[in-house]
């Protein structure tokens, strides 16, 4: 699979039993589909509002998603300004810079209730190691 | 393994090879008077009848000297070493040993999610095993040997030679009806409309009648034939199975999530699917997935209710108590059964079955990036990158931990291990599994470059080496860090003291 | 033709006869105890395997498991005996006792997950997963020959031909008997 950012060759890692895609050139992360059913299923809908219904008009420019290429839908993360690509039938796409922002927004107010759910969380977990896993 | 079934096979499969040719070559010609001039309604036929006998002959040689290769090209799959997956291996030695086989057959694995298995080959000696990486990942070690037993049955009982052949007839017979059919709406409209015209209607009529009966009930024959009879072959080959494992439940099991498998398209040896119909598709829709096996809860009853030994007997007693039909399943001449055999006890496996779905589906799909040459590595850190074989760089920095791993390209990967590994990451607990490379060579050989930080905000530093971007957090408390691209070190001057935190590199 | 001559030929076809059923005795005697004792081989090669197998197992359990020193000692024991043993019988004992020893080891593995999940003891433990089942089906095949064989010793006509040649009854090889009897039979209604 090829980044739709900077088409480099996608790395997959898997934590906590989830997989993402991750792109080691701009950062960004791809989550299938079918992983987000997984996330879906373990952690209830209400930890996992992920975007607000409907696409937002915005003049970036239209990515293509990294299985069937057509191109994805932007879409605003529920509580936050943070701009996602989503292809319906495949998964979500977050630019390197959207996930620094949603994981600085889970690093920079963790006494108001997660924000951004169980995905926030897991994102925070894979790309920052606990203390206890430091060696 | 039953002298009666082997040679009633062999029989078959020569009566089956002549009737096919008798049915081809008639409506082949039929099928060339239909569409001919009225002039030439022999002549035509006669062509027909040598289009069809060649198809035929074509379709012979190709069941008898190639089916295995065509087979295992149609289904993408890929033959399997020892050094890929040493299990799976093994349980088709142990087969071989129990069965008493003269040779070992060749073993493949299919690319294909849903759980699956069938056999081909022409004789045992050339025979070949089969099985999908989805059934890799649904089944545990009991339930593998299970299923594999039950092809080796397949493979005993010359059921392959006549299923592959006869596989390849009924593909030729669906492939010249279609054909007809194809013709026929083609010509309908124009030629045959003023032909019959001309012969005032006498001679094509009834002709036409006939050959397009043939057309519809040709496949529906064929297929009723071919259904009708691979029943009796799945009981047998559930009682081989039995018998050379010694343990009915590994193969009852399998049966039993195979059938609760979300992704279930085909059964065991109906994957010569294939090969027999023009549209897979169809055949699932028309007839259901099952249609050349006998339903599945009562092969996993007739394997159940085997409590007291795992003799062919024993099945056969089964298979009466559950079932209630009077004809025996054997001749009793066929039973050359000496003694009792005991069932064992369930093995002791060190990688367990999956428990949920979603895990199977996981390492099916595992299995499928390592027998696409992906490589695998797990971080000390628990986190596992699975890396594409078109991944263009040496080295991998973890994106957790910043580790650095190299990537080993060996080829195909070791498929078992990875199944072992990911069921060893099934438990958070043992997620730490040990690194293949800590750290990535040692750290006095790579470049040292000095970086300022100044914690409290992101900022951004680029490494001198490659110009790989970093977005340093600003909770980041680390004091070095490893470029990704190059596996330099970046080692992090502090303006302000200010401790604590969990480290982060990222975007 | 005399009387004598007639009575020669017809002693002499017997004797043929005989002669030829001997012979044809014999050679069946014969390939059923080269049978027996290749599949004893085969059995062989599949306990040296597993010996084999043994130390490395210990080994790399002996890191994990520090507090199962006596579990750990009787299953290097009971292989000790086993390679040492000569005869079929000594054999199957202590096959027998190395398979309990075995099967022990394995039920305490349980507890420790580390362990479980390091890969070298995977492929270790399938290894030895995999022996034990090929011994049991080469068991079973060579305990079958065996069957045959003892038959043939025994019954008439045969037992005679065997006696001349002094052809013995194989020996059964038993292996699980005593582990199948310990463990609680599964049973499926």
């Amino acid at each position: 699979m090829k980044c739709p950012q900077c088409s480099d060759i996608l790395l997959t890692l898997e934590f906590d039993r989830i997989e993402i895609d991750y792109c080691p050139g701009c950062r960004g992360v791809w989550l299938d589909a079918g992983e987000l059913g997984i996330l879906l299923e373990r952690d209830g809908k209400e930890a996992l509002l992920l975007s607000a219904p409907g696409s937002v008009r915005r003049k970036e420019k239209k990515r293509a998603c990294p299985i069937c290429s057509r191109g994805m839908e932007k879409v605003l993360m529920t509580g936050s300004d943070v701009l996602l690509d989503e292809c319906p039938s495949h998964g979500l796409w977050f630019d390197g810079g959207e996930l620094s922002k949603i994981l600085e927004a889970e690093c920079g107010d963790r006494g108001e209730e997660d924000r951004t759910g169980g995905l926030a969380r897991l994102l925070d977990e894979i790309f920052t190691p606990g203390k206890e896993e430091r060696t | 393994m039953f002298w009666s079934v082997i040679a009633a096979n062999k029989r078959k499969t020569v009566l089956l090879i002549v009737l096919m040719g008798f049915f081809l070559i008639s409506s082949g010609s039929m099928i060339g008077m239909a569409l001919a001039d009225a002039q030439h309604p022999y002549a035509a036929g006669l062509i027909g009848a040598a289009a069809a006998g060649a198809v035929w002959v074509v379709m012979l040689l190709v069941s008898l000297f190639a089916s295995d290769s065509v087979l295992l090209g149609l289904t993408h799959a890929r033959e399997v070493t020892r050094d890929m997956y040493p299990q799976l291996i093994n349980v088709v030695e142990e087969m071989v040993i129990a069965g008493s086989l003269p040779h070992m057959p060749r073993i493949f694995v299919v690319d294909d999610p849903s759980p699956n298995a069938f056999a081909v080959g022409k004789s045992p000696e050339k025979s070949c095993i089969c099985v999908t990486a989805g059934l890799l990942a649904l089944c545990d070690r009991d339930e593998l040997q299970g299923v594999v037993a039950h092809e080796i049955g397949h493979i005993m009982n010359r059921d392959v030679l006549y299923m592959t052949v006869a596989a390849t007839m009924l593909g030729s017979i669906l492939f010249i009806s279609d054909m007809f059919v194809r013709s026929f709406r083609y010509t309908s409209t124009t030629r045959l409309a003023s032909r019959s015209r001309r012969a005032g209607g006498g001679a094509a009529g009834p002709l036409l009648i006939v050959s397009l009966l043939l057309a519809i009930i040709g496949p529906i024959l064929a297929r009723v034939l071919y259904f009708s009879i691979s029943r009796r072959r799945e009981y047998l080959a559930d009682a081989t199975s039995a018998r050379l494992t010694r343990y009915p439940e590994g193969l009852a099991s399998a049966l039993e999530k195979i059938g609760q498998s979300p992704v279930m398209l085909s059964a065991a040896p109906s994957a010569v699917a294939p090969f027999y119909t023009v549209n897979p598709y169809r055949q699932h829709i028309s007839s259901g997935a099952f249609a050349t096996h006998p339903p599945l809860s009562e092969r996993i009853q007739i394997l159940r209710a085997m409590s007291h030994g795992a003799g062919y007997t024993d099945y056969l007693k089964a298979y009466a108590r559950v079932t209630r039909r009077r004809r025996a399943l054997l001749p009793p001449a066929d039973l050359t059964e000496r003694g009792k055999v005991d069932i064992r006890q369930a093995s002791r496996d060190g990688c367990s079955a999956p428990a949920t779905r979603a895990e199977s589906l996981r390492r099916a799909r595992d299995i499928i990036r390592a027998l696409n040459d992906f490589a695998f590595i797990t971080c000390a850190c628990g986190l596992r990158i699975k890396v594409a074989p078109e991944y263009p760089k040496d080295r991998i920095a973890c994106p957790r931990c910043s580790r650095v791993h190299s990537v080993q390209r060996s080829g195909a990967a070791a498929v078992g291990s990875v199944l072992s590994a990911s069921s060893a990451m099934g438990a958070p607990a043992a997620a730490r599994v040990v690194c293949p490379d800590q750290g990535g060579g040692h750290p006095s050989e790579r470049a040292v470059q000095e970086a300022r930080f100044v914690p409290g905000r992101w900022q951004k530093i680029a490494c001198e080496i490659c110009g790989h971007g970093y977005e340093i957090s600003p909770r980041f408390s680390g004091k070095r860090l490893v470029c990704s691209g190059c596996g330099a070190v970046i080692r992090f001057s502090r303006a302000a003291g200010q401790g604590g935190g969990s480290s982060d590199i990222s975007a | 033709m005399s009387a004598g001559t007639i009575v020669f030929i017809f002693l002499a076809v017997i004797a043929v006869a005989v002669l030829i059923y001997v012979v044809g005795a014999y050679n069946a005697l014969v390939i059923l105890r080269n049978q027996i004792k290749n599949a004893w081989s085969q059995i062989e090669v599949q306990l040296k395997r597993r010996h084999d197998l043994i130390p490395n197992l210990v080994e790399v359990a002996k890191g994990y498991m520090s507090h199962e020193r006596q579990t750990l000692e009787a299953v290097t024991q009971a292989r000790a005996k086993a390679a040492g043993a000569k005869s079929v019988s000594d054999i199957s004992r202590a096959e027998t006792a190395l398979s309990g020893a075995i099967g022990q080891f394995l039920a305490v593995v349980e507890n420790y997950p580390d362990l479980k999940a390091n890969q070298n003891f995977l492929a270790l433990q399938e290894e030895l997963t995999t022996t034990e089942n090929r011994i049991a089906f080469a068991r079973q095949a060579y305990n079958d020959q065996v069957l045959f064989l003892n038959n043939k010793v025994e019954m008439f006509p045969s037992n005679i031909v065997a006696g001349m040649f002094g052809f013995r009854k194989g020996q059964f090889f038993e292996l699980e008997e005593q582990s199948e009897r310990a463990a609680p039979r599964v049973s499926f209604g």
